[in-house]
């Protein structure tokens, strides 16, 4: 080739070439220079070159120019990266080819600032992405691995990536795995992507997704090339997560098999039931979905249940309740209720869920058990009645007799011509006070004896109620020389089911009296009503006996507990009397009397809250 | 002073008491009321009586433990007359004691006062 083509070629390059001369100045720069930099060849020319190379590059650079020296003789290419100045102030990358000659170095630079760039974004890109990537040549069975793949595996940059025993970074249990998948690759032109387990230089597990691709020339395989991706901690939500979700299924499951779920939007529509529900309410899950939970109302509440119900929900709380719905057949079932709320990330009550549980059959049990402990009431009072039988009829058959004999003795005094018209009239209001007496022992008993089956509650005056009552065993007690002293004060009208009320306070009466009979002093019993100030009223009923013990306390209101003879009492009385006294929201306790004997106190209020109202029979 | 029957009646209810004493027929019976066992006794101690009509059940001391006490003490007095309206003590039992006869209560007064002339005349 001539000297003239030469030239041309050196005018034509579109790769910038050069000359430099051992004091480290381009003696020729072919026109490229100025269109890469900016600089004429004249600026280029007139400074040492490595002034126009980037500072953190120039140390490099010289070390490279120096091994052009040594290799001299061998006329070996020196290849090497760095970054050149340009006019705009901005640098760009070269790609360096040169050799040495006679103390001269010819170099070829090419602009690879676009590869640099991308080659930058891609490493962003591998790093934000934890992804690597790799070729292998088979013609020249050389493996290459970016930085990033060189982290995957735990090996250092820049070293010799593996050939022979590349498969060895795969764990055990996958190697046959990815010899199959490679040598398919290779047959068939397919590609492939896959997760599995590497082991690192350090001996550790990770994850990684691995994606590879044959690489043809021409219809001929000349090699391979592919990422991976470090998908280790991503695995470990994964796994996290999966189990997780095994676990909720797992719940969901328990759940779904104990208790009738359902969700509900904000609205009350219903957007998701269980097969529980399905099955107790009878309805299938398309009849449901869609519907308000009104489908299955049985009518039993008021809408005032309801009512309350949503503005607890709405209000952000769980509301529990005890709910009577209707099944698609009519029967109803009991459900214990939970409704929570259910929000989004701003607050907002987006829908709820539902969990209940059928407890019809405890329903109906309790209200066996109910109508049970209603008879026991009733039947006990009627065993109170028997033991008051003996005492009633001495509290009849006594001012009976008063009045038989009075009669005969005002029959004899109107005989009696002589008869003064004031003892008359003594006799007659003596007669009238004996016919109360016995009107009051009436009214006692029949206040007492009458049946409350389903009697609700209704207002009754406490001293009405005591003096009923005491009229069925003050005589008795007035006859064994019991001393009876009532107090009573004014108190309101309480809301309660007084034949109840009289039947603790007979029965408190009669344990006293009971407490006092045999003693060898005098007995005592005093009784007091009195405004407790808080809404509320009390019974006192005190004796002198011998009291309850500490120890006692607890077990005298307990079903058949009785420190009486056998036969005496049915131990039944307390306990009822607590119950009753429960029932009414009250409160039944023993203490000791201030004359040592003991105290039993009725708290009861004045107002019930969720009594039923009406008439008493 | 009279042929007239002395009678103590005893019973805890004054008011019967009372109604007894002005129910018997004075022109048979002078009465004398007592309201317990024990002042009763007190009283007998002192007088003698053709007849005691007492109440069975009263507090501290009972008509029969009364009339127990009476034999005890050797009393001198005429037959006793017992009421009751309960069935503490069998009739059996207050005839043993020593009650002529037992009243149950309320009894008519005039079946009491036929009994006790006819007990007391025999």
């Amino acid at each position: 080739m001539g000297k003239e083509s030469k030239d041309l070629f050196f005018e034509l390059s579109i790769d910038m070439l050069c000359i430099a001369d051992d004091q480290g100045y381009f003696t020729q720069l072919n026109p490229r220079w100025e269109f890469e930099l900016g600089f004429s060849n004249e600026e280029l020319m007139a400074k040492p070159f490595i002034e126009f190379v980037h500072p953190d590059d120039r140390e490099k650079t010289i070390g490279e120019a120096s091994k052009l020296y040594e290799e001299n003789s061998k006329h070996q290419t020196v290849n090497f990266q760095n970054r050149y100045l340009t006019k705009s102030g901005d640098y760009i990358w070269l790609q360096w080819a040169s050799q040495a000659r006679d103390g001269v170095i010819y170099a070829v630079a090419r602009n690879i600032s676009k590869e640099k760039e991308a080659s930058i974004y891609l490493e962003a890109m591998g790093e934000i992405a934890n992804t690597g990537y790799w070729r292998l040549d088979f013609r020249k069975m050389q493996p290459f691995w970016s930085d990033k793949t060189y982290d995957i595996h735990g090996v250092d940059r820049g070293t010799q990536p593996p050939l022979e025993d590349a498969i060895n970074f795969y764990a055990p249990e996958y190697r046959a795995d990815v010899q199959a998948f490679v040598e398919h690759a290779t047959t068939t032109g397919e590609g492939w992507d896959r997760e599995l387990q590497i082991i690192t230089a350090q001996g550790n597990r990770k994850w990684v997704r691995t994606w590879g691709k044959p690489e043809y020339l021409n219809g001929e395989l000349i090699g391979m090339y592919g990422v991976f991706q470090d998908i280790d901690s991503q695995k470990a939500n994964e796994l996290k997560i999966q189990k997780a979700y095994e676990e909720t299924k797992k719940y969901k499951a328990a759940l779904d098999n104990q208790a009738i779920v359902a969700f509900t939007d904000a609205k009350g529509v219903i957007t998701y039931v269980n097969q529980k529900f399905v099955e107790i309410s009878g309805y299938s899950r398309e009849e449901l979905v869609g519907q308000t939970h009104g489908l299955v109302n049985s009518g039993f509440h008021p809408p005032s249940f309801f009512k309350e119900m949503w503005q607890t929900i709405q209000s952000g709380q769980q509301w529990q309740g005890l709910i009577r719905n209707r099944k698609k057949d009519g029967t109803y079932y009991w459900v214990e209720s939970k409704i929570t709320p259910m929000k989004n990330s701003k607050g907002e009550i987006v829908e709820y869920l539902a969990i209940r549980n059928d407890v019809t059959d405890q329903v109906l049990l309790k209200e066996q058990v109910n109508s049970q402990q209603e008879q026991l009431v009733r039947s006990s009072r009627l065993v109170a009645l028997g033991e008051m039988a003996g005492g009633v009829a001495h509290e009849i058959n006594n001012p009976l007799a008063v009045l038989r004999v009075g009669l005969m003795a005002l029959k004899k005094l109107v005989d009696d011509p002589e008869a003064k018209a004031n003892d008359v009239q003594k006799q007659l209001s003596q007669l009238d006070e004996t016919v109360t007496r016995i009107s009051k022992v009436v009214t006692g008993l029949r206040s007492f004896a009458r049946d409350d089956s389903g009697v609700e509650y209704s207002n009754a005056s406490p001293e009405a109620i005591l003096q009923d009552t005491l009229a069925l065993c003050s005589e008795k007690f007035t006859n064994h020389g019991v001393e009876l002293t009532v107090n009573t004060e004014t108190t309101p009208l309480i809301e309660c089911n007084s034949t109840q009320i009289s039947q603790v306070l007979l029965n408190l009466l009669s344990n006293a009296y009971q407490a006092v009979e045999d003693q060898k002093k005098p007995g005592r019993i005093d009784v007091h009503l009195r405004m407790q100030g808080n809404g509320r009223v009390e019974f006192v009923v005190s004796d002198n006996g011998p009291g309850v013990s500490e120890d006692l306390k607890a077990k005298v209101f307990e079903p058949f507990f009785t420190t009486k003879p056998v036969g005496s009492g049915t131990g039944l009385g307390l306990g009822i009397s607590l119950g009753i006294c429960k029932a009414h929201g009250g409160v039944l306790t023993v203490e000791p009397s201030s004359f040592g004997g003991a105290e039993f106190r009725v708290v009861l209020p004045v107002r019930q809250e969720n009594a039923k109202k009406g008439q008493a029979a | 002073v009279s042929n007239k029957h002395s009678i103590l009646i005893v019973d805890d209810e004054k008011a019967l008491a009372d109604t007894f004493a002005l129910a018997l027929d004075e022109d048979l019976f002078s009465s004398e009321v007592c309201y317990d066992a024990l002042s009763a006794l007190e009283i007998l101690r002192e007088k003698k009586f053709d007849a005691i009509l007492t109440d069975v059940r009263m507090p501290e001391m009972d008509g029969k433990e009364m009339v127990e006490a009476i034999r005890a003490e050797g009393i001198k007095n005429g037959p006793i007359f017992m009421m009751t309206g309960f069935a503490d003590y069998t009739r059996e039992d207050l005839i043993a004691a020593g009650a002529v006869h037992v009243f149950k209560k309320p009894d008519d007064i005039g079946t009491i006062q036929d009994v006790i002339l006819k007990k007391i005349a025999s």
